[in-house]
C-alpha cells in the first residue's frame, strides 16, 4: 500500500478484495473486458436473450444469494437492480475462470441446504441424497433460513466471490447493467451529476478559513 | 496487445528516425513533460519517447470508478500486468511473487505520466529536507544523506511550478520562504476540510488550505475545476488538473521542435566506444525495434522504469548497467509512508463531490527526537472512496458485510464519512530496491520490474504516530465514531523515489547536482529517482521543480558545447 495519493497499498479503495482476490486496481486493469461484458448484460436483459454462462437453475440460485447480500428492504436491492444478468455476463467474460469454483460453491451450498433441511425437518427428507429431489432449493427457502445458511459460508471463497460480484455490479455505472435505475446509487445516497458547486456538504459554511 | 494510437493527435513536428536529434527524452510524465518544453524552447530538437497513448481531456471518462480509465478502449491508464508483469518481495531472501491485484509500481502510462491522474497535493520541501542528515546525524543501516543542493537553490523553480504549471493555495504558518505568492487562491473548502480544521484548532494545531495542482480559477487559457469528484486516479475532463499534459507538453509541441512519439517503449540506451550514449532503442506498438539517434539522452521514466532501463543497458563497458559504477542504480527506493483513520459524522459531508483534499496540517513535519524514531509528515482531511470501492470496503471493520443491516449502513455512512490520511518520510535503505526480475518478461521480452521493499521500523513508527494524531483530530472534530486503519508494511506504491540519487560523490550517487550521470557525459537522469530523501509524502512538486532546474542547466551545457 502506498500514499493516499498513490492509490494502492492499504488504500481501502483498492481493498475489499477478500478471498475472491480482486480489488479496484484489478478491476481497473480488467475494465475493457468488463465494459464489454456489461454492455452485453444490458442488451441481454433488454432483449430477453438467453443466458451467456449460467444455466437458468444456476442463475436463479446465484440471484437468490445476491438478493440476500443486498436485499430488498424498504428500497429495492441487488435483484431489482439487475444483478443476475450482470453475474451471468461476468462469468461469460472477465470472471470466466471462476465459473467452476462458483458451480462447486453452489452445489456445496445446496448440500448444506439439504443437510440443514433434514436436521430441521426430518419428516420426508432423504438424508442419503443431499442434493436430491426431496430437498428444497436454496432459492426456495425462507429469507431467514437463507440468511442462516449464508452466515455459515461467509468468508468462504464462494461467498466472497458472489459478494464481490454483487457489490461491484450494484454500485458500478448503470451502463454496466447491474445498477438499473441507479438503484445501487440510491442505496448509497450518491447523486450522479457531472459538476458541482459549493457548498458541497452540511459543514462547509463553518470554516474559519485556512 | 497492440496499442491503438490516434494519429494526428500530436501537435508537434515529426522527425525521421534516422535523423539524429539533439535530445531524446524517455517519458513524458511530471519531469519529462517539463524537460521537453525547457529544451525545445531553448532551441534544441527533441524527441520524447512515451510508451503510453496520447490521451487528451476529452478522452477521460467521467466517474467510471472501475475503470478509472479513458474511452480509448485498449488499456487502463496504469497498463496491463499481463503485458508487463511486476513482482514483489519483502526481502532478497524471497522469490518475488508476480503482482495480480494491481501494480506494485503504480503509475500512469500515458502522455503526462502520473501527472495525468494524480491527486495534485503539491507541497514544497522545506530547507531542513535538504540537510536532514547534517541536522540529525547518521542513521545506521541506511543511506540517509544530505542533498547536494539547498532549498534556496530550488526555490525559483518551485515558483516556476506554481506559476507555469498552476498551483492553488495560500501560505501556511510553517511554509518555507517563497519569492512570489500563489498564482491562484485555494479551492473551495469541503466539509472534510472544515471538520479537519475544527479538530486541529481544538488541539492547538495549525490547519491550512491544501496547496493543490488544480486550478481554482480559469488560468493560462485552461479551465478551472468543476468539482466533478472523480479526481484521485482519474484524468480530468476539464483539463483543470495541472498535468504536464495540459501545460508544458502542448507548449513544447508548439515550438515546432518537439515530437511526442507515443507507443514507443524504450528498451536500451546504447553506448559507443567512448562510453557516450548514442540514442535510445525502443519498440514501437507493433513490436518493431528502432533506434532514435541523439546527441544526448535524458531519462525521465520514473524511479522504477528509469532504473529498469539503465540495468537493461549493461554492456562490457558497463557490466552492472549503464551509469552504475556506484552500484546504486535502483537502490534506496522510497515509497513514502502512509496511514489513515476514518470517521463518521452526524450531518452529510457529501465527500463524493470535488477534489480529494482541501485542508492539511504540518505540525508534525519535523523529526522530534523525543519520539524515539526518525520521521515526520503531514496529515490531511479528505475522501478516498467511490461508490464501488465504498461498497466493497468503506464501512468500519466490525460492520456487517452483507444483508439488510449492511445495506442500511451504506446509506448511513456513504455521505457522512471522511478520512484523515498521513503522508510521511521513508528512509533510504539499500535493500529496498528495483531490480530486473529473472523470470517474468513483458510482451517485448524486457525483464519485468522486481521490487524488494520493507518499510524501515522508523517509517512504520511514523505512520502509526501520525495516524494516531489524525484520529485525535477526528475525535476533536466531533465525529460520531472514529476507526483507525491498521499500519502494515507497504507492498506497492505510487511514489517511486531515490533510485538514481543525485550527489557530488560519484561513489555515493548516480547523477551529479545537474542531473548528469557521473559515468556518462551525455546522459542525464531527472525524475523521482533523483530524490535523495523522500519528502513528507508529496514529492511531485519537487520532481517538477528539479525538472525546471535541470532543463535550464542542460540547455546551458548544450549551448556551451559542454555535453
Ligand atoms: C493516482 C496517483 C495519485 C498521485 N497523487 C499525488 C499527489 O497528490 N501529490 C504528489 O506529490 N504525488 C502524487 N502522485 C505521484 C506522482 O504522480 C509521481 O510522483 C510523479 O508523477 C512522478 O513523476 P516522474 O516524472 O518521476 O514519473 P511519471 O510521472 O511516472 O512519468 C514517467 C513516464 O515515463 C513513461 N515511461 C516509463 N518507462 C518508459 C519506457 N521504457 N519507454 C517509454 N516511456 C516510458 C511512463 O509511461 C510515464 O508517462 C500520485 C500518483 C498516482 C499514481
Ligand atoms: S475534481 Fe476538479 S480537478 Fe479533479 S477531475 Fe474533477 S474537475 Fe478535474
Amino acid at each position: 500500500m502506498k500514499s493516499r495519493d498513490g492509490l494502492t497499498h492499504s488504500r481501502r479503495w483498492f481493498l475489499g478484495a477478500g478471498a475472491a482476490g480482486a480489488g479496484g486496481a484489478w478491476l481497473a486493469l480488467q475494465a475493457p473486458v468488463f465494459r464489454a461484458a456489461a454492455l452485453q448484460a444490458r442488451e441481454a436483459a433488454a432483449s430477453g436473450s438467453p443466458l451467456a454462462s449460467l444455466t437458468s437453475h444456476e442463475f436463479t440460485e446465484l440471484e437468490a444469494i445476491a438478493a440476500r447480500i443486498i436485499p430488498e428492504t424498504d428500497t429495492p436491492g441487488a435483484r431489482e437492480a439487475g444483478i443476475g444478468r450482470f453475474i451471468d455476463q461476468a462469468f461469460a467474460s472477465f470472471r470466466a475462470p471462476d465459473l467452476p469454483a462458483a458451480r462447486r460453491g453452489l452445489s456445496e451450498l445446496q448440500a448444506l441446504v439439504a443437510a440443514a433441511g433434514s436436521a430441521g425437518e426430518p419428516a420426508g427428507a432423504d438424508t442419503t441424497d443431499p442434493g436430491g429431489n426431496n430437498a428444497p432449493l436454496f432459492s426456495e427457502l425462507s429469507q431467514q433460513r437463507q440468511d442462516d445458511l449464508l452466515s455459515r459460508i461467509e468468508g468462504s471463497e464462494f461467498f466472497e466471490l458472489v459478494r464481490w460480484l454483487t457489490v461491484v455490479g450494484t454500485f458500478a455505472l448503470p451502463s454496466y447493467g447491474g445498477n438499473q435505475d441507479q438503484i445501487g446509487w440510491r442505496i448509497l445516497g450518491f447523486d450522479d451529476r457531472h459538476t458541482w458547486v459549493p457548498p458541497f456538504g452540511a459543514y462547509d459554511g463553518e470554516t474559519e478559513g485556512g | 496487445m497492440p496499442l491503438s494510437l490516434a494519429p494526428g493527435r500530436h501537435g508537434g513536428v515529426r522527425y525521421q528516425r534516422r535523423q539524429e536529434v539533439d535530445f531524446v527524452i524517455v517519458g513524458s510524465g511530471s519531469a519529462g513533460g517539463i524537460l521537453a518544453r525547457e529544451l525545445s524552447v531553448a532551441g534544441f530538437s527533441v524527441v520524447v519517447l512515451e510508451q503510453g497513448l496520447y490521451r487528451r481531456a476529452e478522452d477521460f471518462e467521467h466517474h467510471d470508478d472501475f475503470a478509472t480509465m479513458v474511452k480509448t478502449p485498449d488499456r487502463a491508464l496504469t497498463g496491463s500486468l499481463d503485458d508487463d508483469p511486476q513482482t514483489f518481495r519483502a526481502s532478497e531472501h524471497e522469490v518475488a511473487a508476480k503482482a495480480t491485484g494491481g501494480p506494485v509500481a503504480n503509475y500512469a502510462r500515458t502522455v503526462g505520466g502520473s501527472s495525468a491522474h494524480f491527486t495534485g497535493n503539491f507541497w514544497r520541501l522545506r530547507p531542513l529536507d535538504f540537510k536532514e542528515r547534517s541536522l540529525l546525524g547518521d542513521i545506521p543501516g541506511t543511506g540517509f544523506a544530505d542533498w547536494p543542493i539547498a532549498y534556496q537553490e530550488l526555490e525559483p523553480y518551485y515558483t516556476k511550478v506554481d506559476w507555469e504549471i498552476g498551483v492553488s493555495g495560500e501560505p501556511g504558518p510553517f511554509d518555507p520562504p517563497r519569492s512570489r505568492p500563489y498564482p491562484l487562491p485555494p479551492l473551495p473548502v469541503k466539509s472534510s476540510g472544515v471538520l479537519f480544521e475544527k479538530g486541529c484548532r481544538a488541539l492547538g494545531l495549525h490547519p491550512q488550505a491544501a496547496p493543490m495542482a488544480i486550478l481554482s480559477r480559469n488560468y493560462n487559457g485552461r479551465r478551472r475545476c468543476y468539482h466533478c469528484g472523480f479526481c484521485l486516479g482519474f484524468g480530468c475532463e476539464f483539463g483543470a488538473k495541472s498535468s504536464t499534459l495540459f501545460t508544458t507538453i502542448p507548449e513544447a509541441e508548439a515550438t515546432g521542435r518537439c515530437e511526442i512519439r507515443t507507443g514507443a517503449t524504450a528498451c536500451r540506451v546504447p553506448t559507443d566506444d567512448d562510453g557516450r550514449v548514442t540514442g535510445v532503442a525502443y519498440f514501437d506498438s507493433d513490436g518493431r525495434e528502432h533506434l532514435q539517434r541523439a546527441r544526448a539522452v535524458v531519462l525521465s521514466a520514473n524511479g522504477a522504469e528509469t532504473s529498469r532501463l539503465l540495468l537493461m543497458s549493461e554492456s562490457s563497458r558497463f557490466p552492472h548497467g549503464l551509469a552504475n559504477s556506484s552500484g546504486l542504480v535502483g537502490k534506496y527506493l522510497m515509497f513514502n509512508g502512509g496511514s489513515s483513520a476514518r470517521a463518521v459524522f452526524d450531518e452529510p459531508l457529501n465527500e463524493f463531490k470535488s477534489v480529494q483534499v482541501t485542508r492539511i496540517a504540518m505540525d508534525f513535519y519535523e523529526t522530534d527526537p523525543e519520539r524515539g524514531f526518525y520521521g515526520g509528515g503531514g496529515i490531511d482531511g479528505r475522501w478516498i472512496d467511490f461508490p464501488v470501492t465504498f461498497g466493497l470496503g468503506g464501512l468500519p471493520p466490525d460492520a456487517p458485510r452483507w444483508g439488510a443491516r449492511y445495506k442500511r449502513m451504506l446509506g448511513e455512512y456513504f455521505n457522512y464519512t471522511m478520512d484523515m490520511t498521513t503522508h510521511a518520510t521513508s528512509l533510504p535503505v539499500a535493500s529496498n530496491n528495483v531490480t530486473l526480475d529473472p523470470t517474468h518478461k513483458d510482451v517485448y521480452g524486457r525483464p519485468g520490474i522486481r521490487i524488494t521493499y520493507r518499510d524501515h521500523d522508523d517509517d512504520l513508527a511514523t505512520m502509526r504516530f501520525l495516524r494516531d494524531r489524525g484520529a485525535e483530530v477526528l475525535e476533536a472534530a466531533g465525529a460520531r465514531r472514529v476507526w483507525k486503519q491498521p499500519v502494515r508494511p507497504q507492498t506497492s506504491t505510487a511514489h517511486l523515489l531515490g533510485t538514481c540519487r543525485m550527489g557530488d560523490d560519484p561513489a555515493a550517487s548516480v547523477v551529479d547536482r545537474y542531473h548528469r550521470a557521473h559515468d556518462v557525459p551525455n546522459l542525464f537522469i531527472c525524475d523521482g529517482s533523483s530524490m535523495v530523501s523522500s519528502s513528507r509524502g508529496q514529492p511531485t512538486m519537487t520532481i517538477m521543480a528539479l525538472a525546471f532546474r535541470a532543463g535550464e542547466h542542460i540547455a546551458r551545457f548544450a549551448s556551451q558545447g559542454d555535453i
